[in-house]
């Protein structure tokens, strides 16, 4: 039957047979789960067993196009990259890039990649015909180059996905990217397909798609893009990206140095990293596959140092926050040498950067001295960060240790060294706690695929919003009332742990639909407008509530897989440095509140609140989803 | 140079669109609209606007197929300012 919004397809390649299987879409899996991550989290579930070596050939590599991807729909192109992280032992996902809309153009809405190949090998996927072919020649080289090969090869109107030297030696802090620019997730992204002997994925689709009513649809596309126009900051978010954040987190004293404990001098962030500075190395944008905001860049040294350098930046702010102040760079001329050092060689900046920052703070206070890191004092400079990614990528001397994160640290130096680490289950945080606490911070102790919390990402990352603010937010994504009055019944305002629980299904929802979370283009859907657009490509009405219910399912299921690999209530917890120590900013003392500042926050309370997290999503205790919320999801057959 | 070649083409009428492809970005926008409009379906390979990317020059070169019509409709989804309308610049909308 054919199926408008989906190719019909699902593409299974095992790489250890060398069997490559196209499978019917289910009608009534696409319901369930619709597509992007829910898709990944049924096909994850089902394809890796429980306690399965996330570097075996047991483990899986899956992409996810989405119903709306490939369409008009504006900001509504990404893929999820599903597997199981190798860093974290947990679930891990990422919304990243257009690989997704290639492979659905090509006949697929989704791929699953198991076993292991004899040898190097690349994937090719054109339309009908699927190969894999010998990557002998691509394996060793450096992420950029090999792509570039693979482009000069086959064509630049292909997708590719490419892992780097990293990748290949399977360090656990390695990153996969998708044209040189889209990663495909944090923790391990990179050493999934390199232990499968995997280098790279060329998809190219020109089989097209049809939507179910092309010519309403057509009429609401041209309404989100008309409202899209409107929006005041549009130049900005066009010139700056991510960037427009930059000066904002510096003065507010986010951007951390000294492994967490103080925040970066402001005077230095602003003359260094500052929107000025930036727009000197500001070339043009290289949007994703049908994007009109276009916030990745690429960047042109003109002068000064490593003059002549060209690279790609895919979030600006993350990479200036990972190296910049943290290492003390002089400014964008550095950021961008490590920048693309990590790319070519497939390396994760935030765990790179964040684990490097630990081992410094471990050698200042002296729990090791130089004798650990090959003789080698660390200091904040960028000949320290370039020796160590380099050594990280090669997994040479104290290296190997690095390339595989926290948690290559903690076997290497001492398990007591979880509690010193700001981490959670080996991963790093993307914010810290002490500034504001919001459902990202909350995020980070639940988050079914850990530290890195991108579904908790919501209003409250702004600190000081009424609740009366809060309140409207909540309504615009789904938010019942009984489910508001239990939210908002809290005396210190608001209920941090049972808004996580929907601002998470709201991102899960973004994310089933690829609707990139960046916010000009997030802020174009709401549930009512996503309900009807689902309607308009499929022909099929899931109703608001029908959607809502997938995301609860797929996050649900992550969850499922996530205690099938061992993870307990014990996996659900804050870096115990935020609740014992404060953060400096400019000197003065910010220690762990909530929201509005009522009360500091003790462990005790955080467990309150994990109770409190595990009641509003019909878990239990130990975090275990409960029959009845198992039979309310349709989740029993598992 | 690809408006004269239609010019040439397609006397009495003018083509609708500046073309700047050095401000492309490769982002397809246009050969999806295309697609749909004149075939029914988002295929940018058998949309009547050429996208052709370089990624190693990192320059793209546009043209525009014998079928195209000439009426303007990719031009007004492009967000980087490589297809603009005449018209919206008359009106001094367009040219970003
Ligand atoms: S806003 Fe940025 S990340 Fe989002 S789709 Fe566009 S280019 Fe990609
Ligand atoms: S001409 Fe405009 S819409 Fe078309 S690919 Fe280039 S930037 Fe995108
Ligand atoms: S001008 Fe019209 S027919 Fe020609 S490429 Fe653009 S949309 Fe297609």
């Amino acid at each position: 039957m054919a199926m408008f919004g989906y190719a019909g397809q699902i593409l299974r390649i095992d790489l250890s047979t060398g069997e490559i299987k196209k499978e019917a879409l289910n009608p009534e899996m696409a319901n369930k789960f619709v597509g992007g991550i829910g898709m990944s989290a049924k096909l994850l579930y089902d394809a890796v067993k429980p306690n399965t070596d996330a570097l075996s050939p047991g483990n899986a590599l899956i992409a996810s196009s989405t119903p709306f991807s490939g369409t008009v729909l504006i900001g509504a192109n990404k893929t999820d990259w599903t597997s199981k992280s190798p860093l974290s032992g947990l679930a891990q996902t990422a919304s990243s890039g257009d690989f997704g809309t290639n492979l659905k153009w090509a006949g697929y809405d989704a791929m699953v990649i198991t076993g292991k190949a004899e040898k190097p090998v690349y994937i090719t996927i054109f339309d009908d015909e699927v190969r894999i072919n010998d990557a002998s020649h691509l394996w060793g080289k450096d992420l950029y180059e090999a792509t570039d090969e693979l482009w000069d090869q086959y064509g630049d109107n292909c997708t590719i996905l490419c892992t780097g030297p990293a990748g290949e030696k399977m360090a656990r802090i390695s990153m996969a990217y998708t044209n040189k620019i889209a990663s495909a997730g944090r923790k391990g992204s990179g050493a999934v397909p390199g232990s499968k002997n995997l280098k790279a994925i060329v998809a190219k689709g020109t089989k097209g798609l049809k939507a179910a009513h092309t010519k309403e649809l057509l009429k609401k596309a041209d309404e989100i893009y008309d409202r899209y126009q409107q929006d005041p900051l549009l130049k900005q978010w066009m010139q700056l990206g991510t960037t427009i954040a930059i000066e904002q987190y510096g003065k507010e004293g986010k951007a951390a140095w000294k492994n967490w404990r103080e925040s970066y001098p402001v005077d230095k962030h602003l003359s260094r990293f500052g929107v000025q500075e930036f727009l000197k190395v500001r070339e043009i944008s290289i949007p994703c596959m049908l994007c009109p905001l276009g916030c990745k860049l690429l960047y042109n040294l003109r002068e000064g140092e490593f003059a002549g350098l060209e690279t790609l930046q895919s979030c600006n702010v993350g990479a200036v926050l990972g190296y910049g102040p943290k290492f003390d760079l002089v400014g964008y001329n550095q950021v961008a040498k490590c920048h693309d050092t990590a790319n070519r060689l497939g390396l994760d900046t935030v765990e790179f950067t964040a684990a490097l920052d630990f081992v410094m703070e471990l050698q200042e206070r002296g729990t090791i001295d130089e004798k650990v890191t090959d003789g080698l004092k660390l200091e904040r400079n960028l000949d320290t960060v370039l020796t160590w990614l380099h050594k990280a990528a090669n997994r040479e001397g104290f290296g190997n240790v690095l390339a595989d994160g926290y948690p290559g640290i903690f076997a290497a130096l001492g398990q007591e060294l979880r509690k010193d680490a700001i981490q959670r289950k080996g991963g790093s945080p993307d914010f810290d706690a002490r500034g504001v606490f919001g459902t990202e911070i909350f995020g980070i102790a639940v988050g079914v695929t850990g530290a890195h919390a991108n579904f908790a990402l919501g209003p409250t990352v702004i600190g000081g919003r009424e609740p009366a603010w809060l309140r409207r937010y909540c309504q615009r994504i789904g938010i019942s009332e009984e489910e508001l009055d239990r939210v908002f019944s809290d005396p210190s305002g608001f209920n941090v742990a049972r808004l996580t629980r929907y601002v998470e299904r709201w991102n899960f929802l973004l994310d089933i639909m690829g609707i990139c979370s960046r916010p000009p283009l997030a802020r174009l859907y709401n549930l009512e407008l996503i309900t009807e657009l689902y309607n308009l490509v499929t022909g099929v009405d899931l109703g608001s509530a029908g959607l809502l219910s997938a995301a609860d399912r797929g996050l649900t299921l992550l969850k499922l897989f996530d205690i099938s690999q061992g993870a307990t209530r014990e996996d659900d917890y804050l870096p115990e440095r935020w609740l014992t120590e404060p953060f400096l900013v400019a000197g003065k003392e910010v220690w762990l509140h909530d929201y509005y500042n009522t009360k500091r926050l003790t462990k005790e309370d955080i467990e309150i609140l994990l109770d409190d997290y595990y009641e509003e999503r019909g878990w239990d205790n130990d975090g275990v989803p409960m029959k009845k919320t198992l039979t309310e999801l349709e989740l029993t057959s598992l | 140079m690809i408006a004269n070649k239609k010019k040439v083409k397609r006397e009495g009428k003018e083509f609708p669109i500046l073309v700047y492809p050095e401000k492309c970005t490769g982002c397809r926008t246009c050969q999806v609209r295309c697609s749909i409009r004149y075939l029914g379906e988002f295929n940018p390979f058998r949309s009547y606007v050429i996208v052709a990317r370089d990624h190693g020059k990192r320059t793209t070169a546009l043209d525009f197929t014998d079928d195209c019509t000439w009426c303007g409709y990719c031009a007004r989804f492009c967000a980087y300012g490589a297809l603009v309308l005449k018209k919206s610049v008359k009106s001094g909308k367009g040219g970003r």
